[in-house]
């Protein structure tokens, strides 16, 4: 491959710049026919029988679980098969890429991946828009060479550039996020070669710290602003004014002023502990600052002969091309464009696996993220063909993903037998596959709500009030000028100072009270002293931030700024004021204070009517087809209001899931490393299907399954839509005796069947 | 040199090791190969062994960062880095506690206080994870907690309950690490809550479970015997397990009820004494690691507030667990452990607290082999520095492992090929046991 380079970018400009164009009207069914040519003669040369289709059936299960990451609805399934298109399953691939569900699927993948956590080690704020920017991503369908580019390339505070969550989830750990981006993004394990030379590969722990140098200058760090950095300057002029004020010789000298020198000193404390708070209550803008002059090293114990110890590290690229910065270009932003680049050697290989992985079961190259020289592809001419297929694309995911889902192969029953690891499996089908725990979570929750899915907001709204309250408060600080700033933390400051005065206090309380063997009382002073405590950091959401946020308010309403409330007049502060300082958080009160161009557009009362009535209109039709008699039909619409606030789906609630939610139960990532997710059984897995409330929901009257189920007047019919809600199918003949059989020997409901079938292994896997 | 196993010989290993992995239908194998041509970064791990002195462990993990000063190193009353604790005489001669501890001071003749532990992380969840695991926290491994690599390396316990419990609210805590997810302890959030889903539903009875059950069975019957996999069959085996603990015997000792209301008393009607009892009613029925988290120790306001109500909790639990493992014959094989990821200031800040102190703080040991009524290493007259029998994570946790005959020098392989030992390079304190 000695092309001119430029030659080459014009190319690929051009090719990517038809196809993408076109690729949302071409044929699928083309290039899909030309992977089925490749497998065909694969299988030929290899002497392996492709698997017969799948049914209509299998297919619809399958599909709705592949692209939409639950399984289909009874009506949703009826419709499918009912239906007499040719090309249905092209139409329903198409509808289900085009729905939301795509987004919600494909996001608790990439959440997998990258570790996504919406609060903790990554910080909250940070978090939260990180989470929001995968989701916004995936629903936009934004180019995956795009997506990788803007994490790599990130900076900013976390409401300006979401994406810096990428950077603040290995927050001081730049090598591990080396480490982590040249496997998930180059699919290449050099972990090792971190601490020295990668012993089962050609990686050199120098080219480690030269691949990490391209981005060491990416770093999380707390903003600042001139408010608080002027506030930290006066606090600190305070503490050299103190010491000069009093002399160390004549102070120790006197008791007088070394009584006075003491009390001043504590004063300074509090009013330090203040301003640190503010400072570090204000940064809910951590960010990453993009910091040229920070340079790497090599450890102090590096070992080769080629470099010193401690010897400054020249960032270059490991494979490929140079990532040589064009002018205004910094050498982050030169990385990340080599990175994604179509010439990279591995970016597009990883991402062609991955896709293909998702509808197969198993990529062409796997562990897919361990590339080597030795781990090369099953298949190198599909290899190449997915690749260019990515490429052409323009990296648009749903493209490829739509060629993939419609080549025969992918349409195929799956493979009965088990791929043992390492043999080279020649994709006749699909494999079979447990669900994922998010796979089985969304479809527990389409069993259970009545009416159809729709995105829950209740996190997304919880996780935007985060971001939003933080770009409030680092901008109302910004208005305040140095002495207001310091004079608000002084306020506070004596908060704080009765805070620590009723700490001390309550000791003594305390220990009468244990005198007198009144725990009740011992209880009551401990909490009370816990509550106490907080209030300093309360204080200061009415004496800085409120005053802020009020003034930041006034002027994007485009009025003058209300008169400094801030001043330097004493003020008293008992225990009583700190236990009615409500807030453990003190920036809340950005939540309450309104300001124009960062809250949420609120709909108005008719956009908000036309909107209830439509969800109304589409709750009324879903009672309609389960036959809800008119006077239940109130209830039947709160009822369904209900669900789709707790039965929300896997992407829609917090990342991750808490240890031992139902999620987690069924192996979701804890986020703390790459696909960390598990599909392997677990005896908690059985007692949660056998034993849990989540299959007493299922079971309920009003679930989609039950009311399926019940709307058919007769056994056999209701057989059949308890089967279609579970399997997507009707039951066999076997299995229809079988439940006669049963029936006969007592077990006389459909939750006896539901349960029965639930507890299948069938039901837990997709085929 | 820096090449111990080439590639096709670590291929040919995983190979062996995943085909008889797939035979024996475990996850466990592939993690326990051995590689004498061990790398560099382990000539330092320990070469001691010993027979096994403890069979049981019970780990009482003080979350949040335990004061060093108003527990268990204690200095002259009236330095003013105590503040207005006073030190008092114990059971063992020459050991002191707080006086926040009255009732353990008289268990002390059975503890071996370690005054002496260094850490290098002052930040929670860093110190918690090398707490539990010896190693550093990092972005792209986990390392595993003790039980995990108890589990792993000696299995037994039960049979029917988990082998490795963990009793509390605390959510950090490393698991399994790299080893596969059936070795992370089973998490009970509330010791008098027991353990979930274990009973049928209200007015399911026994017999129609069955019926269903069989029913369900029927209607598996041709995709099992059609789609021959492990993990298929892996579900099927878990019915198997699941219904077996429902059935279990020994589900009861997780049922506080079962105890007189004066042994539940004796460890205090708090979440740090129930779950001081149900680590030994576990233990008694041979689970063998139960993790008891009791804080949060975290006092950077009001310490004299705070720490002594932690204190009483800490105080009646971990004494009366003495008591009553040594009544019960238990102490001889039951290792109790108290470790916290650091020690507090002993400067008292402005708002009468104590901040993260890493750079002394102190752990106990008792039983299971361990010599009561000693102190290993000491601290300076103000608590700020180690001046004797300094004590890393490593050494401290490389203790433990010694105590229940784990090998500290065996190289285990992550699922990603890198290796690591049970206690990095720990090297154990063997003058502590009698």
């Amino acid at each position: 491959m000695k092309h001119h380079p430029l030659k080459l970018v014009l190319l690929l400009c051009l090719c990517t710049g038809l196809l993408h164009a076109a690729s949302s009207k071409t044929d699928p069914l083309a290039p899909a026919r030309e992977l089925d040519a490749l497998l065909a003669q694969d299988w030929a040369n290899n002497k392996v029988e492709p698997n017969p289709p799948a049914t209509d059936e299998v297919f619809v299960r399958r599909v709705y679980l592949d692209v939409v990451g639950r399984i289909p609805t009874v009506r949703e399934a009826e419709e499918f098969l009912g239906a007499q298109s040719a090309n249905k399953r092209a139409e329903l691939i198409d509808r289900l890429l085009a729905s939301d569900g795509y987004a919600q699927h494909f996001f608790n993948y990439w959440a997998d991946v990258l570790r996504l956590q919406s609060f903790g080690a990554i910080g909250a704020v940070p978090g939260a828009a990180y989470t929001e920017f995968i989701k916004e991503s995936l629903r936009t369908n934004k180019p995956y060479d795009q997506f990788v580019r803007e994490l790599i390339a990130s900076k900013g505070r976390p409401w300006e550039n979401p994406a810096i969550g990428y950077y603040m989830r290995d927050n001081r750990m730049p090598l591990d996020n080396f480490a982590n981006t040249a496997r998930i993004f180059l699919g290449t394990r050099i972990e090792c070669a971190q601490c020295h030379n990668h012993p089962f590969d050609k990686w050199t722990q120098m080219q480690f710290y030269q691949m990490t140098a391209f981005t060491y200058a990416n770093e999380p760090r707390a903003y600042t602003n001139p408010a608080i950095s002027g506030m930290q300057a006066l606090n600190q002029q305070m503490r050299v004014d103190l010491g000069r004020r009093f002399p160390a010789k004549e102070t120790a000298a006197s008791p007088e002023l070394a009584a006075q020198h003491a009390a001043e000193l504590e004063h300074l404390k509090f009013v330090s502990q203040s301003v640190n708070d503010v400072q570090v209550l204000s940064m809910g803008g951590v960010g990453v600052v993009y910091d040229d002059k920070r340079k790497l090293e090599l450890p102090h114990d590096y070992q080769y002969p080629d470099a010193a110890p401690k010897t400054e590290v020249q960032a270059r690229t490991m494979m490929g091309g140079p990532a040589e910065p064009r002018p205004g270009e910094s050498s982050t932003e030169a990385y990340a464009r080599w990175m994604t680049s179509p010439e990279n050697p591995r970016f597009t290989t990883v991402i062609a696996n991955r896709l293909w992985k998702m509808a197969f079961g198993l990529a062409l190259i796997e562990p897919l993220d361990e590339m080597s020289e030795v781990n090369t592809p099953s298949n190198p001419e599909l290899m190449r063909r997915l690749e260019t297929l990515v490429r052409e694309s323009g990296y648009d995911m749903k493209a490829c993903l739509r060629v993939i889902f419609n080549t025969r192969a992918y349409q195929a029953a799956a493979t009965k037998q088990e791929v043992p690891v390492g043999a080279t499996y020649h994709f006749t089908g699909p494999v079979l596959r447990r669900m994922s725990a998010e796979q089985m979570w969304d479809s527990f929750v389409t069993l259970i709500n009545a009416a159809p899915l729709v995105p829950s907001k209740t996190v997304a709204d919880n996780l935007h009030a985060r971001i939003t309250k933080a770009a409030k408060i680092i901008d109302a600080i910004d208005l305040l000028t140095p002495e207001e700033a310091f004079q608000g933390a002084k306020v506070a400051a004596e908060s704080y100072r009765a805070a620590a005065q009723a700490a001390n206090e309550a000791r003594f309380k305390i220990e009468e009270a244990k005198a007198r063997k009144d725990t009740q009382a011992v209880e009551t002073l401990v909490k009370q002293t816990s509550e106490v405590q907080a209030g300093g950091r309360r204080a200061l959401g009415r004496s800085v931030f409120l005053p802020a946020v009020e003034r930041l308010a006034e002027i994007k309403e485009g009025r003058p700024a209300p008169p400094s409330p801030f001043s330097d007049a004493p003020v008293h502060v008992t225990e009583a004021d700190l236990m009615a300082l409500k807030d453990a958080d003190p920036t809340m009160v950005a939540q309450r204070v309104p300001v124009k161009g960062y809250d949420k557009k609120e709909l108005t009362p008719e956009q908000e009517q036309a909107e209830a009535a439509r969800e109304e209109q589409a709750l009324l039709e879903t009672a309609d087809y389960f036959k809800i008699p008119a006077a239940n039909r109130k209830s039947f619409i709160a009822i369904c209001r209900n669900q789709r606030i707790y039965w929300a789906r896997a992407a829609d609630m917090i990342q991750p899931a808490f240890r031992g939610t139902y999620l987690r139960i069924f192996g979701q990532s804890d986020r703390e490393l790459i696909e960390n997710s598990s599909r392997d059984a677990s005896v908690p897995q059985a007692l949660t299907l056998m034993n849990s409330d989540l299959l007493l929901a299922v079971m309920s009257r009003d679930s989609q399954l039950m009311l399926a189920i019940n709307r058919q007047a007769d056994s056999e019919a209701k057989l059949e839509a308890a089967y279609l809600a579970l399997l997507s199918r009707k039951p066999t003949e076997r299995e229809r005796t079988a439940w006669h059989n049963a029936q006969a020997d007592g077990l006389d409901s459909m939750e006896d069947l539901v349960y029965a079938l639930v507890n299948t292994t069938r039901f837990l896997f997709i085929e | 040199m820096n090449s111990p196993l080439r590639r096709d010989e670590l291929s040919r290993r995983q190979f062996v090791a995943r085909a008889a992995s797939s035979i024996l239908g475990v996850g466990l194998l592939p993690y326990l190969l051995q590689s004498k041509a061990s790398a560099a970064p382990f000539e330092g791990a320990s070469k001691l062994k010993q027979v096994a002195t403890a069979r049981n462990v019970i780990y009482l993990y003080m979350s949040g960062g335990m004061s060093h000063l108003d527990t268990f190193d204690p200095k002259e009353a009236g330095t003013p880095v105590m503040g207005p604790v006073k030190p008092i005489a114990t059971s063992a001669a020459g050991v002191r506690v707080s006086e926040y501890l009255p009732l353990l001071a008289k268990q002390m003749h059975h503890v071996a206080v370690i005054p002496s532990l260094v850490s290098t992380q002052g930040a929670h969840e860093q110190g918690n994870y090398m707490m539990h695991t010896s190693y550093a926290l990092r972005g792209t491994i986990r390392h595993p907690s003790m039980g995990a690599w108890l589990d792993v390396l000696q299995g037994g316990g039960n049979g029917t309950l988990p082998n490795h419990v963990f009793i509390g609210n605390e959510s950090r805590h490393p698991g399994a690490g790299f080893f596969p997810a059936v070795h992370t302890p089973l998490f009970v959030n509330n010791p008098e809550g027991g353990v979930s889903n274990v009973t049928h539903f209200k007015g399911l009875t026994e017999e129609r479970f069955q019926q269903r059950m069989k029913l369900s069975a029927e209607l598996d019957a041709d995709f099992l015997a059609e789609h021959p996999q492990r993990n298929v069959k892996a579900y099927a085996d878990m019915y198997d397990s699941a219904i077996k603990m429902m059935k279990s015997e020994d589900l009861i000792a997780f049922d506080l009820t079962q105890e007189s209301d004066k042994m539940r008393d004796g460890y205090g009607r708090n979440p740090f004494g129930q779950g001081c009892l149900l680590a030994r009613r576990l233990v008694e029925r041979g689970v063998r690691f139960a993790e008891v988290s009791h804080g949060y120790w975290d006092s950077h306001n009001a310490n004299f507030v705070r720490t002594p109500d932690l204190c009483d909790a800490l105080d009646q639990g971990l004494s009366m667990l003495l008591r009553d493992l040594h009544a019960r014959g238990l102490l001889d094989e039951t290792l109790i452990v108290l470790a916290t990821e650091f020690g507090r200031t002993p400067d008292i800040n402005q708002n009468v607290g104590r901040d993260h102190y890493p750079k002394a703080f102190s752990g106990l040991l008792a039983g299971g082999g361990i010599a009561g009524g000693q102190v290993y290493g000491r601290t300076d007259k103000e608590g700020r520095e180690v001046v004797e029998g300094r004590t890393e994570i490593p050494d401290f946790n490389a203790t433990i492992a010694y105590a229940l005959g784990l090998p500290l020098d065996l190289v285990t392989f992550s699922p990603s090929n890198r290796p690591f030992t049970v206690c990095d390079k720990g090297q154990p304190i063997t003058s502590l046991f009698g």
